[in-house]
């Protein structure tokens, strides 16, 4: 096969166009947003989102509503819950995520059983993005406006307050509003990616683009627009193993992203050096 | 129910849980205080890929192949953490993801067959042999005896992370040493509960004896004491319902978690009315 | 010596409670625009809390007013230092409120963040991120930040704590220049010492307000003695060390 071929192939067929469609706007919304959960440390929060949303859509399921709508008000609970269990002063936030995550995770797959729908449980785990259908795509396409528009209006706040929390407080900004704003963002933009990765799979399209982009960017909004074009770009390499090798496309993607993410610490890892700032943070976690 | 009990896979299933249900509640309560939630998450997701290889090489066998991974998968993060730009648990994630993967992808290409992807996950009744209860055993007798060692320096160490400012090599043995039981209690209760969940039974049972009191040894009784009666409970409504036993497991605990709360919730209200 | 200007900081029976600890009982002082407070008090004493009262993002009982718009410079060690950004970034986030939603900033904002750069000394540090600055630069950046807030008053949160001493210097040339230039300047320290060499008003506070008044009258051993108790210990009636690790040499 020659090399053109082996690229212009794939998009031979409908279905492959819809997966490439869905690739690419997952893939871009997914790293952009990820440079917020990254930089924030909200790495567990975002793992245990992409799990719980299976319970939002076993749920969706059995009712007989629309899979993202379940999705989406699962992890805002998730968050909800994560928050008020946080808040006692005896757990911290990880346990918090700790607790809901696998529980609520195993409470979708219990409904999956129970109610006869364990044979979807395999393309919630692992995406079906071959399946993609017109409404995954319109979903997809709308969290990815929903991301330019919020971004449009509100990027610059909402990075002041992943640096500088007091300061955005103390600057007049609703920082609890802003918090939400993201938290629901990121909520919808992971319930569009089930549908491409699924949801174990999920943490690797979230978190791998940012960290590749954070190990080779020394700003921010670069480090956005980076992040947000290697998801894509890795969706879609992921998509090409998949059709030439035969093997999962969620898996393929993410496994790409991984590839990508060694190749920016191997690029990096002349300039890592031990930050001024080590001493300062530890300091801060130990308080 | 009761005759249920007659069938010998259950009966191994039962006397594994119940075994490991010690060092699972002992350990669980540092995961806790010590926030290693997300720790222990990755470290049963990371034995995924080892039980598929393990599965595929006979002489390796799952059971190795899963500690490997867990222990690698332990010393590349502790590693990772070290850089300042990945601080903060995003390369675990990416790591388990890519577990995961890598798994899925090596099961592909293993042509499907013996284990079928949610039973590695989620665990099963019919997986846990005789040799696998005597593994339970062993390991739980290995961390239960490493675990009574460490006691005074994690106890001292927890509290005060600082404190270990002149033993601070002591700290990080104490650490590292708290990382490998986790991966050796983890891997044990592979093939009851799987990897996806098993972190269920580390984390929730501790964070609900935490809500009960405020003392460490009670914290460790009841840890324990709640980590098996979940885990017995868990495989009956597993029997009864046709669930993953993993999956059931993880319902209990939370059920458990949630009544606790809610409790707690009241009582601390009506304490606060009280007084004033 | 300049003439007092007008009243632009007022608590009135300014009291905050988080949970059943009292942090603040029943502070009442007048701060006027021109001057340069610090306040003082032993840790605990509810400093930090002051200010966040002054800026409305901790809840309060009684009246703790700002006349015109407040600027702020919050404990460094609060913040995330490996967050990708640069120093000139750091100081362009101080144009953000007056910018408002949707609007980026503009050539304008570079030009005047640059000059504020170059107040602080950091002209040369411009594109160096943040993580690599010092404890000092990075505080520098943070004051610069501040200043392009053009706020009328400076509150400032132990901006001198773990800074190097040629950083210092910077620091309190440019909260001396903010003075003259008729800004209303508020400093909380631990620095007994230091605050009595550069401050000319002085707050000392202990949950409740200790004394409040010009320097030369607060900073005398029997009022010293109310707010910090037995760990107060004087040299010849006039330098006060404070019995404390953060104390400078």
């Amino acid at each position: 096969m020659s090399a053109v071929d082996w690229v212009v192939e794939p998009w031979g067929s409908g279905f492959m166009r819809r997966a490439f469609a869905e690739a690419l706007l997952c893939g871009a919304t997914c790293g952009a947003l990820g440079c917020f959960v990254l930089l924030r440390r909200l790495s567990f929060l975002g793992e245990s989102i992409s799990h719980t949303i299976v319970l939002g859509a076993a749920l969706a399921l059995l009712l007989g509503l629309p899979l993202g709508l379940g999705g989406v008000l699962i992890a805002a609970a998730t968050a909800g819950l994560t928050g008020a269990i946080a808040g006692d002063r005896r757990l911290s936030a990880d346990t918090a995520t700790g607790i809901l995550l696998p529980t609520l995770f195993a409470g979708g797959i219990a409904v999956l059983a129970v109610t006869g729908s364990a044979p979807r449980l395999e393309e919630l785990l692992f995406g079906s993005i071959l399946g993609v259908g017109e409404g995954d795509l319109i979903l997809a396409g709308l969290v990815a406006v929903a991301v330019l528009v919020v971004f449009g209006v509100a990027g610059k706040e909402l990075a002041l307050v992943a640096f500088d929390r007091a300061a955005a407080r103390a600057f007049g900004y609703r920082v609890a509003l802003l918090d939400a704003v993201l938290l629901t963002l990121v909520a919808v933009a992971v319930t569009a990616g089930l549908r491409a990765v699924g949801s174990i799979l999920l943490a690797g399209l979230l978190l791998g683009p940012p960290l590749a982009a954070r190990l080779v960017c020394r700003s921010f909004w670069p480090m956005v627009a980076l992040a947000s074009g290697l998801g894509a770009a890795c969706g879609l390499v992921g998509l090409y193993l998949t059709w030439h090798l035969a093997i999962g496309a969620g898996p393929a993607i993410v496994l790409v992203v991984a590839t990508v993410v060694g190749l920016a610490a191997l690029s990096g890892a002349g300039r890592i050096r031990a930050p001024r700032g080590s001493r300062l943070a530890r300091g801060a976690a130990v308080h | 129910m009761l005759e249920a009990l007659d069938a010998p896979y259950l009966q191994r299933a039962l006397l594994a849980g119940l075994v490991l249900s010690i060092p699972l509640g002992l350990l669980g309560c540092w995961i806790v205080l010590r926030e290693l939630a997300f720790f222990a998450h990755a470290v049963g997701v990371a034995t995924f890929p080892g039980v598929v290889v393990g599965l595929a090489l006979p002489a390796l066998g799952p059971f190795a192949g899963a500690l490997l991974a867990a222990l690698g998968f332990s010393a590349a993060i502790s590693a990772s953490e070290a850089d300042h730009r990945l601080r903060g648990g995003a390369a675990t994630g990416l790591a388990l993801a890519v577990a995961l993967a890598a798994g899925a992808v090596l099961l592909t290409a293993r042509g499907g067959g013996a284990a079928p992807v949610d039973r590695l996950l989620f665990g099963s009744l019919l997986a846990v042999s005789s040799a696998d209860v005597v593994l339970c055993l062993v390991g739980a007798a290995v961390a239960v005896g490493v675990l009574a060692v460490l006691l005074p320096r994690l106890a001292a160490t927890t509290f005060d992370r600082t404190w270990a400012g002149p033993a601070g090599a002591g700290e990080r043995v104490s650490a590292s040493a708290l990382l490998v039981l986790v991966s050796l209690v983890v891997v044990c209760a592979l093939p009851a509960v799987g990897s996806l969940l098993v972190s269920a039974l580390l984390v929730v049972p501790a964070a609900t004896a935490r809500l009960i009191t405020e003392r460490l040894a009670p914290m460790l009784a009841w840890a324990t004491g709640l980590c098996a009666l979940e885990t017995v409970a868990g495989l009956l409504l597993a029997r009864a319902l046709d669930l993953p036993p993993g999956a059931a497991i993880a319902v209990v605990t939370g059920l458990g978690f949630g009544v606790i709360a809610a409790a707690s919730a009241a009582a601390s209200r009506l304490t606060r009315v009280a007084p004033a | 010596m300049s003439a007092d200007g007008s009243p632009t900081v007022a608590t009135s029976g300014l009291s905050v409670s988080f949970g059943s600890r009292q942090a603040l009982e029943d502070v009442s002082f007048e701060l006027r625009s021109g001057t340069f407070t610090g306040v003082l008090g032993p840790n605990g004493a509810g400093k930090t809390t002051l200010l966040g009262a002054l800026l409305g993002t901790i809840a309060h009982r009684g009246s703790a007013r700002v006349e015109g718009r407040p600027a702020y410079v919050p404990q460094a060690g609060a913040i995330d230092a490996s967050f990708p950004i640069d120093a000139l970034g750091v100081v362009l986030m101080g144009r953000y409120p007056r910018l408002g939603w949707r609007r980026r900033p503009g050539p304008d904002d570079r030009r005047r963040a640059r000059e504020l750069l170059e107040q602080v000394g950091l002209a040369a540090e411009a594109r160096t991120s943040f993580g690599a600055l010092s404890g000092g630069q990075r505080q520098r950046a943070l004051v610069g930040r501040a200043l392009a807030q053009e706020g009328d008053v400076l509150l400032l949160d132990e901006p001198l704590t773990g800074v190097d001493a040629p950083s210092a210097e910077v620091l309190l040339e440019v909260f001396e220049a903010e003075r003259r230039s008729g800004r209303t300047v508020v400093m909380t320290t631990h620095d007994l010492a230091q605050a009595a060499r550069v401050c000319d008003r002085l707050l000392l506070l202990n949950r409740s307000l200790v004394a409040a008044g010009r320097t030369d009258e607060v900073f005398r051993s029997e009022v010293l003695r109310r707010a910090y108790g037995g760990d107060l210990l004087l040299i010849d009636g006039q330098t006060a060390l404070l019995d404390d690790a953060h104390h400078h040499h």
